[in-house]
């Protein structure tokens, strides 16, 4: 298996190998995807179509690699299921699917169902969506995503499932001004989405913004529907969110913006306010005093954990293995903001090769010409083999990497999935204090590893 | 101890006569004097319907949907001459997994050894046209059937099918899959057809086992629900498929065909395109152009 490499910017890149063989990925499938969306709205229920096993196995990936995160309403094992057998495989599942939705409609209170497919049913072709109608006259609207698991991964599930409630769910109406959707933070596959969302809606209200976020809230069936209504969405990250956000575009005429990563730390948030201001066109006198208010209390912290960052190294080799839209935000404001100096990238979540110029181009102009290798890649065993080659003292990553980093009496953090030693609630790296919290997690290991 | 049972498996394109053939064998080999059971693989289930005067029988998956457990004797019908005939079944047109039936259907059986306790002779799968998934590749892989015969006419389509069914032999040949009899050429009454046929079999190193041609006594046979060796024992037509069964009978070592490549297959049907459209406009092409 050699490397391919590819001179095209001034980073070193390595693009991942044409293994057809993934050790541990780092990601599940697509009806993972869709569970994670659908159990995180409030009140909806979820109706796994699928053989017996297929949600336990979610649920377990889930609840151990997404940062220990319990339950929401109706999920884990409690999940409604088809548990779709060889008689269902022979003649159709489409019968055992309309027993179950009536079934879960007449015993589980919900404001919503929905049913998410798995591979059984995708491959023998039970057609949902006719199983579905027949239930239009309910009192609860019953909606359905096609999240077959070989027809992609946690991502793609997540987008259909988003894509599924904007075209079964929502209808045109008046645009409110102000109002935004926000999508890039896919519950559990990014182990800080609830911190993240919640901050980043923060910093929106904060600019004077009405923000649905559909999942992580109260907003329920009400938030689904608000998002036909948004003036603008916001996707924080180069990729993910993009399919949602073009379908409400071509819709309801909705614009929106992509902000490649997430925004860590004073730099970045400010960034990210001033590019959705001039989207909405929002007063320059709010936002600058917003700006200002910030960044004061944000660089008065930074300052406060500068003198303990400086005595120990100022330019401490860090590595990061993530998802694009974290693994870039962390490095840029350890990088630009922090003083530190970022040796290795790697980033695992398989972005499509359109939006890869733009994730190097954020890592290319990098404070003091520091200059990272940036590798894209998925496979551990691959991903192991450019660590063992690469220098630093602290690795933010996953806990796969925790034990090479152990043998090497490095400093690790997990901030991506899997997250198996780390309870995950409200953290987050977001925002203008961030980045600070960043600092907090992995400066204490430094400070005193034993 | 019981006798050898030898499981023949019969695939070949939709229509081109293959539950007729099928049954016509079954019917000549039971009134030879072996004991047979028929085994339809297609989810239509007309496989043994003139075995049995014309009628349907219960399928196996139509029992196995009802119950979960099914007894043999619940599937397994006395057709002509005691032969048995069971019809695997399958979903109804566009939904479910009709491949996944099939397995279902003969995996039943084995696990019961039916076979066995019915001290059978031969066993013959009449499978559903092409080798479209890995659910109709059931009989010729797993150890099931010894070997496999396709029935073909001179129809390019025809020749498709079987190649594919070539593929399918040849990819599970080396897993103890069975092995190809070869090719029985159906509805071969021009003489063109036969050179068609013969030429296929000669390139993919096969072998035709017999030539059947088409006979109006099949069709009056069938309207009356019968094949042609019950309906007109004493007919040429009937001695044809008593010759064939007795061929299939003592036929002892089947081969590793040899499949043409998609373009190796167009060249191949061009060549004979050309050929035919000569031939209608009065060429003279065969052995007869050195005369």
């Amino acid at each position: 298996m050699s490397l391919r490499s590819a001179e095209n910017t001034s980073n070193k890149i390595e693009k991942e190998t044409d293994s057809k063989c993934l050790e541990s990925p780092k990601y599940t499938c697509a009806l993972g995807g869709a569970l994670a969306v659908i159990t995180n709205i409030d009140r909806f229920v979820p109706i796994i179509h699928a053989g017996a096993g297929c949600g336990t196995n979610q649920m377990l990936s889930f609840r151990s690699g997404g940062g220990n995160q319990g339950i929401g309403y109706i999920n884990g094992m409690i999940t409604p299921s088809s548990n779709l057998s060889e008689k269902e495989v022979v003649f159709g599942g489409e019968e055992r699917l309309a027993q179950q939705i009536r079934a879960t409609i007449d015993l589980m209170d919900g404001d919503a169902f929905m049913v998410a497919n798995g591979c059984i049913a995708g491959m023998i072709g039970d057609d949902i969506e006719a199983v579905v109608r027949g239930f239009t006259e309910e009192e609860v609207p019953v909606a359905y995503v096609n999240s077959s698991g070989f027809a992609g991964n946690t991502y793609l599930g997540y987008e259909e499932t988003l894509k599924s409630l904007i075209n079964q769910l929502t209808k045109e109406q008046d645009i409110v001004k102000g109002r935004v959707n926000v999508f890039g933070f896919v519950p559990y596959q990014d182990i800080f989405w609830r911190g993240n969302l919640s901050k980043i809606g923060n910093i929106l209200r904060g600019i004077g913004l009405d923000v649905t976020q559909v999942i992580g809230d109260f907003s329920g069936l009400e938030g689904v529907r608000r998002m036909s209504s948004a003036e603008l969405t916001i996707v924080v990250s180069p990729w993910v969110g993009l399919g949602p956000a073009k379908l409400l575009e071509e819709k309801y005429g909705i614009p929106y913006l992509s902000f490649p990563n997430l925004p860590v730390g004073p730099q970045d948030t400010t960034e990210f306010v001033r590019l959705v201001s001039k989207a909405l066109k929002l007063p320059a006198r709010r936002i600058n005093k917003y700006v200002q208010q910030q960044e004061r209390q944000a660089y008065y912290e930074l300052d406060i954990a500068g003198d303990v960052c400086a005595q120990f190294s100022t330019s401490l080799p860090i590595a990061a293995v993530a998802d694009s839209a974290t693994a870039v935000g962390v490095v840029r404001f350890l990088a630009n903001e922090a003083g530190f100096t970022p040796t290795i990238v790697v980033i695992n979540d398989d972005p499509p090769e359109e939006v890869r110029e733009t994730i190097l181009s954020r890592l290319n102009d990098l404070r003091a010409n520091v200059k990272p290798k940036v590798i894209f890649e998925v496979d551990n065993y691959e991903l192991n083999k450019h660590l063992a080659t690469a220098y630093y003292r602290v690795i933010l990553a996953s806990s796969q990497e925790r034990f090479a980093a152990q043998e090497e009496n490095q400093i690790h953090l997990s901030i991506s999935y899997p997250a198996f030693e780390r309870l995950v609630v409200n953290d987050t790296y977001a925002g203008y204090g961030g980045g600070i919290a960043l600092l907090e997690d992995f400066m204490t290991k430094f400070i005193m590893p034993y | 101890m019981s006798k050898k049972l030898t499981q023949i498996a019969i695939y070949g394109k939709g229509g081109i006569g293959k539950s007729t053939t099928t049954s016509n064998i079954s019917a000549a080999l039971s009134v030879a004097g072996y004991k047979v059971m028929q085994f339809g693989c297609d989810p239509k289930s007309d496989s043994t319907n003139t075995l049995r005067g014309g009628t349907y029988i219960p399928t196996v998956l139509d029992t196995l949907r009802e119950k979960n457990v099914v007894k043999p004797e619940e599937v397994i019908f006395e057709g002509f001459n005691g032969i048995y005939c069971v019809e695997a079944g399958g979903p109804a047109p566009g939904v479910g997994c009709a491949g996944r039936g099939i397995i279902t259907a003969v995996q039943l059986f084995k696990q019961k050894k039916v076979f066995e306790e019915y001290d059978l002779d031969y066993v013959i799968y009449d499978v559903l046209g092409d080798v479209v998934c890995g659910g109709f590749a059931v009989p010729i892989r797993e150890g099931i059937a010894e070997h496999v015969f396709t029935v073909s006419s001179a129809d390019f389509m025809a020749i498709f099918a079987a190649n594919n069914l070539f593929k399918g032999i040849h990819k599970y040949s080396n897993s103890g899959g069975a092995l190809l009899g070869g090719v029985i050429a159906n509805s071969i009454n021009e003489p063109y057809a036969k050179d068609i046929v013969d030429d296929f079999v000669d390139v993919t190193k096969t072998q035709v086992v017999e030539y059947i041609p088409r006979s109006v006594t099949v069709t009056q046979s069938e309207l009356q629900g019968k094949t042609t060796v019950e309906a007109a024992p004493d007919s040429k037509q009937a001695q044809v498929y008593k010759k064939l069964a007795e061929k299939i009978a003592n036929h002892t070592e089947s081969k590793v065909p040899e499949p043409l490549g998609i373009e190796e297959l167009r060249n191949w049907a061009a060549k004979w395109g050309e050929t035919l459209l000569a031939l209608q406009s009065g060429e003279v092409r065969s052995a007869a152009e050195k005369i």
